[in-house]
């Protein structure tokens, strides 16, 4: 074989040897270039394989974050049509919000003018880097923002880390720009979180921070546990470092997509921007930096549990009193308006994203934002704001005068009413029967 | 002379094929410590089908090369034409047959073991591992042995441990494990404990196992389990489960003593039981 393709090589080689060799420099010489050309082919793919062991860690250098092409939802529908797109078209889907019938407002940027979207690309990129040198930089940044962004840890080498992290674990469903849309993604149900809208569903942010964003220990909670019932997989043995990189760099998605977006909007709906397209990003930068800054630093802190642990008799008290609170539909809490029959028979919903949910089947013992007692107490009181679950707001002890007096701690009621609810042995024989049925029928269906 | 170059070619890339896996015991290529009970039946398969394939990769690579060289083209010579031989597609059909025969009965033993549910040993520690895209969940009990494990597999409790990735037991323990998926084909591999086992959608399948040494101790008053950085035996999936397979990884920590275990196990049932936020901060902010 090496003869054919390096004919005069070999020629060298095989001359020294014995008398047949030039017989044999006869024949290679008189080798047809055509069937050369065939060898080398069938030589190319066995040397792939050791080539292919040599792609480099990170994204290519010249590669720059693509403009968002996909539309935005500006205003989620209404109404609770059945969803008839097929799996795997999201934007199809998306794009459907804005018919009357359904009644969702959304923006095509397709539609941006060639000049700002230069401006925009170019000033992004400025700010925000490419995926393989990603930044969150701001020449003359003033002080509030340079402290904001150490807060959040978004220099680069911790972004330039999380990078190569993100490109090899996060990136087929979460997409280069965090937008969801990566190859795999359109293909999980619920689709992957688009990071672009600055919105999340599990965080622990405090009630009383403007526009709330998750802290950097609600990201690291959900890439450590994994999301449960939805396709997010725990990532508990990525090394500590890798994780907190990530985190950072996750915000940094979150942080440009959202910077992208507020730009985009006024130009597309016909408001139009007071400054350049620059100066608007600035500006969004630096209120996003505060918010996730601020979000950061301020967690829901729960009230001491009232009760004793490990004590059936008052946990049974607190389970009555929180189902009270759970089906009580002109209540405070009144859950059971949206988590019709416990979830069991909950209606389907748009969420901000624009893509149908449903409010949690609380009978499964799935729960998607951790189920720790003080998951759920965060989840109720805090609410789930992109999905549209609202919080719980018993803060105001005065107005709540009512329900302070019958509730030790009416969260703590919930919560633990919610923990116990999948696992009927847990409930009073009253509301097990209320909830799963009476008893006494299952000999009767098992006769059958 | 270029007809019996194809000999030498296949010669040499044959003969490195050979010595790449040859010098595997040298070079730490072999097969990885064993921590289980019944490693050895495993590995004297393992060992039992290597020798016998490698007696035959030899002789029939040696023959083809042999061939090559001894039977190559020569110019101006016919080459006959051979209908077969009777006698000798016998042999090479009769001894793989007696090999083949050999193998199954040789391995019924550790298949027993190992694998038949009536002879599985009694449990101390039971647990139920979910596999799914891409994680393995282990759910624990409220105590190592629930009072009925099969009935527990299936209807999780009130005071279940869920614990994704982190598979852990003592020394000397039957752990049984009911494996279940929720979405497609996956299969639970502990190289070194010498344990795969499929699982499959719909059904809940036992497996067990007892490891013969320990890597981990828990420490009570940092309130993390301190893994041997020379025993790190992973968990892995072993079936092709789609985009994310590479990294189902798990990790296994066998603790020195049961009491070692129950120490961590009520450090992680008060972890997940927690209604307050974690006082500790993320190791990298606590550096500024």
């Amino acid at each position: 074989m090496l003869d054919i393709i390096f004919p005069k090589t070999t020629k060298r080689l095989f001359s020294v040897r014995l008398k047949f060799s030039r017989e044999a420099i006869r024949v290679s010489s008189a080798v047809s270039f055509t069937r050369r050309v065939r060898v080398l082919i069938l030589a190319v793919p066995c040397l792939l394989p050791l080539l292919s062991g040599c792609e480099p860690d990170s994204y290519p250098a010249e590669l720059s974050y693509p403009l968002r092409s996909d539309p935005i939802v500006t205003q989620p529908p209404g109404s609770t049509r059945w969803d008839t797109t097929a799996p795997g078209q999201l934007d199809v889907h998306i794009a459907h919000l804005s018919d009357p019938e359904i009644g969702g407002k959304t923006l095509d940027p397709a539609k941006l003018p060639a000049k700002e979207r230069q401006e925009l690309e170019r000033a992004l990129n400025e700010i925000f880097g490419t995926p393989a040198a990603p930044t969150v930089y701001l020449k003359d940044a003033d002080p509030s923002l340079t402290d904001a962004l150490k807060d959040l840890k978004l220099d680069p080498e911790t972004l330039a880390r999380g990078s190569i992290v993100y490109r090899r674990h996060c990136m087929h469903c979460h997409g280069v720009t965090g937008d969801g849309r990566g190859p795999t993604g359109a293909w999980v149900n619920p689709t992957p979180r688009d990071y672009r809208q600055g919105l999340f569903k599990f965080i622990s942010t405090d009630v009383h921070v403007n526009n709330r964003k998750p802290r950097r220990e609600d990201l690291r909670r959900t890439l450590e546990r994994g999301i449960e019932g939805t396709s997010m997989s725990s990532f508990s043995l990525l090394q500590e470092e890798e994780k907190e990189a990530l985190v950072s760099y996750v915000i940094h998605l979150s942080l440009r997509g959202e910077c992208e977006r507020y730009t985009m909007e006024p130009i597309l709906d016909g408001s139009g921007l007071e400054g350049s397209v620059r100066d608007k990003v600035v500006e969004l930068l630096g209120d996003l930096a505060q918010a996730w800054a601020q979000s950061n630093a301020k967690g829901i802190e729960p009230d001491p549990y009232p009760y004793k642990e490990n004590d059936p008799e008052h946990l049974q008290a607190s389970i009555r009193r929180g189902f009270q609170l759970f089906t009580d539909p002109r209540g405070s809490a009144s859950c059971i308006n949206c988590h019709v029959d416990f979830g069991r028979q909950a209606p389907f919903r748009y969420d901000k994203w624009g893509t149908l949910v449903r409010p949690a089947n609380l009978t499964a013992g799935v729960y998607r934002g951790g189920r720790r007692p003080i998951d759920l107490y965060w989840r109720i009181r805090g609410g789930i704001d992109p999905s549209q679950m609202p919080r719980a707001d018993f803060d105001d002890k005065t107005a709540n005068k009512e329900l302070w007096r019958n509730h030790a701690d009416p969260y703590w009621d919930l919560v633990n009413f919610v923990q116990a609810l999948p696992y009927p042995q847990m409930l009073p024989d009253d509301i097990r029967d209320s909830i799963y049925g009476s008893r006494q029928e299952k000999p009767a269906v098992a006769k059958r | 002379m270029q007809h019996k170059g194809w000999s030498i070619f296949f010669g040499v890339i044959l003969s490195a094929a050979f010595l790449s896996i040859a010098i595997g015991p040298w070079v730490g290529w072999w097969l990885p410590a064993n921590v289980s009970t019944f490693g050895p039946d495993i590995d004297y398969l393992y060992y039992v089908i290597l020798g016998f394939t490698t007696f035959f990769f030899l002789l029939t690579e040696v023959l083809l090369v042999w061939a090559m060289y001894r039977f190559a083209g020569r110019p101006g010579v016919k080459a006959p034409y051979i209908e077969g031989h009777h006698r000798l597609e016998m042999l090479w059909t009769l001894v793989p047959g007696g090999i083949l025969l050999y193998i199954a009965l040789a391995q019924i033993h550790a298949w027993e073991k190992i694998k038949y549910q009536a002879k599985m040993p009694d449990p101390d520690l039971v647990m139920q591992i979910t596999a799914r895209q891409w994680d393995w969940t282990m759910r624990y009990a409220e105590t190592p042995k629930p009072d009925n494990p099969r009935a527990w597999a299936e209807i999780p409790n009130f005071d279940d441990l869920y614990l994704p990735d982190e598979l852990h037991c003592w020394k000397g323990a039957n752990v049984r494990i009911y494996l279940k998926t929720q979405d497609v084909l996956h299969s639970l591999f502990l190289p070194h404990l010498r344990l795969k086992q499929d699982a499959l959608p719909g059904k809940t399948i036992p497996v067990w196992f007892n490891a013969t040494d320990s890597n981990t101790r828990f420490n009570e008053s940092t309130g993390t389990c301190e893994l041997d950085k020379n025993k790190v035996w992973e968990i892995a999936c072993a079936e092709l489960c789609g985009g994310g397979h590479y990294r189902m990884r798990g990790m296994l920590y066998v603790h020195e003593s049961k009491d070692d275990y129950l120490n961590w196990l009520k450090h992680a049932q008060k972890t997940a039981r927690s209604r307050q936020p974690e006082k500790k901060a993320s190791p990298v902010a606590a550096k500024n």
